[in-house]
Protein backbone atom coordinates (compact mmCIF):
# COMPACT_ATOMS: atom_id res chain seq x y z
CA UNK A 1 0.00 0.00 0.00
CA UNK A 2 1.65 3.17 -1.18
CA UNK A 3 -1.19 5.61 -0.82
CA UNK A 4 -1.46 5.56 2.94
CA UNK A 5 2.10 6.78 3.59
CA UNK A 6 1.42 9.62 1.17
CA UNK A 7 -1.73 10.55 3.02
CA UNK A 8 0.06 10.45 6.33
CA UNK A 9 2.93 12.56 5.05
CA UNK A 10 0.65 15.16 3.52
CA UNK A 11 -1.98 15.41 6.23
CA UNK A 12 -0.46 14.27 9.51
CA UNK A 13 -1.80 16.47 12.26
CA UNK A 14 -4.80 17.50 10.17
CA UNK A 15 -6.70 14.26 9.86
CA UNK A 16 -7.53 11.25 11.94
CA UNK A 17 -7.05 7.85 10.35
CA UNK A 18 -8.80 4.81 11.77
CA UNK A 19 -8.31 1.21 10.75
CA UNK A 20 -11.08 -1.32 11.07
CA UNK A 21 -11.06 -4.92 9.99
CA UNK A 22 -13.07 -6.41 7.19
CA UNK A 23 -11.51 -9.83 6.53
CA UNK A 24 -13.08 -11.14 3.36
CA UNK A 25 -10.48 -13.68 2.34
CA UNK A 26 -11.24 -16.53 4.68
CA UNK A 27 -9.91 -17.80 7.97
CA UNK A 28 -6.27 -16.70 7.52
CA UNK A 29 -7.43 -13.13 7.02
CA UNK A 30 -9.61 -13.35 10.12
CA UNK A 31 -6.74 -14.67 12.23
CA UNK A 32 -4.39 -12.02 10.87
CA UNK A 33 -6.91 -9.35 11.82
CA UNK A 34 -7.14 -10.73 15.33
CA UNK A 35 -3.36 -10.86 15.59
CA UNK A 36 -3.07 -7.23 14.55
CA UNK A 37 -5.44 -6.24 17.32
CA UNK A 38 -3.44 -8.32 19.78
CA UNK A 39 -0.40 -6.34 18.69
CA UNK A 40 -2.40 -3.16 19.17
CA UNK A 41 -2.82 -4.08 22.83
CA UNK A 42 0.93 -3.68 23.09
CA UNK A 43 1.06 -0.48 21.07
CA UNK A 44 2.46 -2.02 17.90
CA UNK A 45 -0.51 -2.21 15.58
CA UNK A 46 0.93 -0.18 12.71
CA UNK A 47 4.30 -1.88 12.84
CA UNK A 48 2.60 -5.27 12.95
CA UNK A 49 0.34 -4.29 10.07
CA UNK A 50 3.38 -3.43 7.99
CA UNK A 51 4.76 -6.91 8.62
CA UNK A 52 1.48 -8.52 7.61
CA UNK A 53 1.35 -6.63 4.34
CA UNK A 54 4.97 -7.55 3.70
CA UNK A 55 4.24 -11.25 4.29
CA UNK A 56 0.80 -11.73 2.85
CA UNK A 57 1.65 -15.21 1.65
CA UNK A 58 2.58 -16.37 5.14
CA UNK A 59 -0.22 -15.62 7.55
CA UNK A 60 -0.52 -18.94 9.33
CA UNK A 61 -0.71 -18.82 13.12
CA UNK A 62 2.93 -19.76 13.61
CA UNK A 63 3.99 -16.93 11.31
CA UNK A 64 1.68 -14.48 13.03
CA UNK A 65 3.35 -15.33 16.33
CA UNK A 66 6.81 -15.02 14.83
CA UNK A 67 6.05 -11.51 13.59
CA UNK A 68 5.10 -10.54 17.13
CA UNK A 69 8.45 -11.83 18.32
CA UNK A 70 10.21 -9.85 15.58
CA UNK A 71 8.69 -6.67 16.95
CA UNK A 72 9.75 -7.50 20.48
CA UNK A 73 6.24 -7.96 21.79
CA UNK A 74 5.49 -9.92 24.91
CA UNK A 75 4.95 -13.19 23.11
CA UNK A 76 3.26 -14.95 25.99
CA UNK A 77 0.62 -12.26 26.15
CA UNK A 78 0.34 -12.05 22.38
CA UNK A 79 0.04 -15.81 21.94
CA UNK A 80 -2.59 -16.06 24.62
CA UNK A 81 -4.54 -13.25 22.99
CA UNK A 82 -4.40 -14.99 19.64
CA UNK A 83 -4.94 -18.56 20.82
CA UNK A 84 -7.88 -17.74 23.03
CA UNK A 85 -9.60 -15.60 20.45
CA UNK A 86 -9.67 -12.51 22.59
CA UNK A 87 -10.19 -10.32 19.53
CA UNK A 88 -12.63 -12.54 17.67
CA UNK A 89 -15.68 -10.57 18.71
CA UNK A 90 -14.05 -7.25 17.85
CA UNK A 91 -13.16 -8.42 14.36
CA UNK A 92 -16.65 -9.76 13.87
CA UNK A 93 -18.09 -6.44 15.00
CA UNK A 94 -15.90 -4.59 12.51
CA UNK A 95 -17.04 -6.83 9.68
CA UNK A 96 -20.66 -6.54 10.70
CA UNK A 97 -20.41 -2.76 10.75
CA UNK A 98 -18.69 -2.75 7.37
CA UNK A 99 -21.53 -4.69 5.81
CA UNK A 100 -24.10 -2.44 7.43
CA UNK A 101 -22.35 0.56 5.87
CA UNK A 102 -22.57 -1.02 2.44
CA UNK A 103 -18.97 -2.06 2.12
CA UNK A 104 -18.67 -4.85 -0.41
CA UNK A 105 -14.95 -5.29 -0.74
CA UNK A 106 -11.58 -4.16 0.47
CA UNK A 107 -10.12 -1.74 0.87
CA UNK A 108 -12.94 0.70 1.53
CA UNK A 109 -12.55 4.16 3.00
CA UNK A 110 -15.00 6.56 4.55
CA UNK A 111 -13.81 10.16 4.40
CA UNK A 112 -16.04 12.05 6.78
CA UNK A 113 -18.62 9.42 6.10
CA UNK A 114 -18.36 9.34 2.32
CA UNK A 115 -17.38 6.02 0.83
CA UNK A 116 -14.38 5.71 -1.44
CA UNK A 117 -14.11 2.18 -2.72
CA UNK A 118 -11.01 0.38 -3.81
CA UNK A 119 -7.34 1.15 -3.91
CA UNK A 120 -7.58 4.62 -5.36
CA UNK A 121 -4.56 6.78 -6.22
CA UNK A 122 -3.43 9.46 -3.83
CA UNK A 123 -4.98 12.16 -6.01
CA UNK A 124 -8.45 10.82 -5.28
CA UNK A 125 -7.90 10.99 -1.55
CA UNK A 126 -6.24 14.36 -1.86
CA UNK A 127 -9.26 15.82 -3.60
CA UNK A 128 -11.70 14.37 -1.09
CA UNK A 129 -9.64 15.34 1.95
CA UNK A 130 -9.02 18.86 0.71
CA UNK A 131 -12.73 19.29 0.06
CA UNK A 132 -13.54 17.99 3.51
CA UNK A 133 -10.96 20.23 5.17
CA UNK A 134 -12.46 23.28 3.51
CA UNK A 135 -15.99 22.19 4.28
CA UNK A 136 -16.86 21.83 0.63
CA UNK A 137 -19.99 20.24 -0.66
CA UNK A 138 -18.37 16.86 -1.04
CA UNK A 139 -16.67 17.00 2.26
CA UNK A 140 -18.93 18.50 4.85
CA UNK A 141 -17.54 17.31 8.16
CA UNK A 142 -19.65 14.60 9.63
CA UNK A 143 -18.74 13.45 13.10
CA UNK A 144 -18.09 9.80 13.49
CA UNK A 145 -20.00 8.10 16.21
CA UNK A 146 -18.78 5.86 18.98
CA UNK A 147 -19.73 2.26 18.81
CA UNK A 148 -22.63 1.09 20.87
CA UNK A 149 -20.69 -2.02 21.75
CA UNK A 150 -17.08 -1.16 21.74
CA UNK B 1 -31.82 34.80 -70.89
CA UNK B 2 -29.47 35.21 -67.89
CA UNK B 3 -32.19 37.20 -66.15
CA UNK B 4 -34.66 34.39 -66.72
CA UNK B 5 -32.25 31.81 -65.36
CA UNK B 6 -31.65 33.97 -62.29
CA UNK B 7 -35.36 34.25 -61.61
CA UNK B 8 -35.79 30.49 -61.94
CA UNK B 9 -32.91 29.83 -59.57
CA UNK B 10 -34.24 32.31 -57.04
CA UNK B 11 -37.66 30.69 -57.19
CA UNK B 12 -36.18 27.28 -56.54
CA UNK B 13 -34.27 28.57 -53.54
CA UNK B 14 -37.33 30.25 -52.07
CA UNK B 15 -39.43 27.14 -52.61
CA UNK B 16 -36.90 24.96 -50.82
CA UNK B 17 -36.66 27.40 -47.96
CA UNK B 18 -40.43 27.38 -47.54
CA UNK B 19 -40.54 23.58 -47.61
CA UNK B 20 -37.75 23.01 -45.07
CA UNK B 21 -37.98 26.03 -42.85
CA UNK B 22 -40.98 25.38 -40.64
CA UNK B 23 -41.56 27.30 -37.46
CA UNK B 24 -38.04 26.67 -36.20
CA UNK B 25 -36.62 29.16 -38.61
CA UNK B 26 -39.24 31.69 -37.75
CA UNK B 27 -37.89 31.99 -34.20
CA UNK B 28 -34.75 33.78 -35.18
CA UNK B 29 -31.27 32.48 -35.69
CA UNK B 30 -31.56 28.85 -36.77
CA UNK B 31 -29.63 26.35 -34.76
CA UNK B 32 -28.91 22.81 -35.70
CA UNK B 33 -28.93 20.03 -33.18
CA UNK B 34 -28.62 16.30 -33.75
CA UNK B 35 -32.30 15.93 -32.89
CA UNK B 36 -33.37 18.51 -35.48
CA UNK B 37 -31.23 16.86 -38.11
CA UNK B 38 -32.89 13.57 -37.42
CA UNK B 39 -36.34 15.11 -37.73
CA UNK B 40 -35.64 16.84 -41.05
CA UNK B 41 -37.15 14.70 -43.79
CA UNK B 42 -35.01 13.89 -46.76
CA UNK B 43 -36.90 13.79 -50.07
CA UNK B 44 -37.46 10.24 -51.17
CA UNK B 45 -36.41 8.74 -47.83
CA UNK B 46 -38.80 7.63 -45.15
CA UNK B 47 -38.00 9.52 -41.95
CA UNK B 48 -36.76 7.34 -39.16
CA UNK B 49 -35.79 8.03 -35.59
CA UNK B 50 -32.06 8.07 -35.44
CA UNK B 51 -30.78 5.45 -33.00
CA UNK B 52 -33.87 5.38 -30.77
CA UNK B 53 -32.19 3.33 -28.07
CA UNK B 54 -29.17 5.56 -27.72
CA UNK B 55 -28.41 6.82 -24.24
CA UNK B 56 -26.33 9.76 -23.23
CA UNK B 57 -23.03 8.64 -21.78
CA UNK B 58 -21.30 11.39 -19.92
CA UNK B 59 -17.57 10.98 -19.78
CA UNK B 60 -16.47 10.53 -16.22
CA UNK B 61 -13.59 9.16 -14.28
CA UNK B 62 -13.47 6.42 -11.71
CA UNK B 63 -12.62 8.98 -9.11
CA UNK B 64 -15.66 11.08 -9.90
CA UNK B 65 -17.85 8.03 -9.84
CA UNK B 66 -16.62 6.93 -6.47
CA UNK B 67 -16.89 10.31 -4.84
CA UNK B 68 -20.09 11.79 -6.13
CA UNK B 69 -22.59 9.00 -5.90
CA UNK B 70 -22.15 8.12 -2.28
CA UNK B 71 -24.26 9.04 0.68
CA UNK B 72 -22.84 10.19 3.98
CA UNK B 73 -22.63 7.35 6.46
CA UNK B 74 -22.32 7.72 10.19
CA UNK B 75 -19.31 5.48 10.65
CA UNK B 76 -18.42 4.18 14.06
CA UNK B 77 -14.76 4.32 14.90
CA UNK B 78 -14.93 2.11 17.98
CA UNK B 79 -11.66 2.08 19.83
CA UNK B 80 -9.94 0.87 16.71
CA UNK B 81 -6.28 1.57 15.94
CA UNK B 82 -5.84 5.13 14.76
CA UNK B 83 -3.41 7.96 14.31
CA UNK B 84 -3.97 11.68 14.21
CA UNK B 85 -5.82 14.02 16.54
CA UNK B 86 -9.21 12.82 17.73
CA UNK B 87 -10.71 16.26 17.10
CA UNK B 88 -9.44 16.47 13.52
CA UNK B 89 -11.78 18.06 10.99
CA UNK B 90 -11.45 15.02 8.76
CA UNK B 91 -11.67 11.42 9.80
CA UNK B 92 -10.83 8.59 7.45
CA UNK B 93 -12.00 5.12 8.40
CA UNK B 94 -10.50 2.28 6.43
CA UNK B 95 -12.05 -1.17 6.27
CA UNK B 96 -9.54 -3.69 5.02
CA UNK B 97 -7.97 -7.08 5.48
CA UNK B 98 -4.44 -8.33 5.19
CA UNK B 99 -4.74 -10.62 2.17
Amino acid sequence: MQTLPQIKQAYEGKIRFVFRNFPVHGDPAVKAAEAALCADDQGKFWEYQDLLFAHQSALDVASLKSYAAQLGLDTATFNQCLDEGEKTAEVQKDAQDARSYGVGGTPAFFINGRLVSGAQPFSVFQRAIDAALTGGASGTPVPTVPSSSG
Amino acid sequence: MPVLLGIVALSVVLALAAACGGDEQSQGEPTTTPTQVARTPTPGVTPTVANPTATIVRPTTVAQATLTATAVVQVSVDDSPSWGPEDAAVTIVEFSDFL
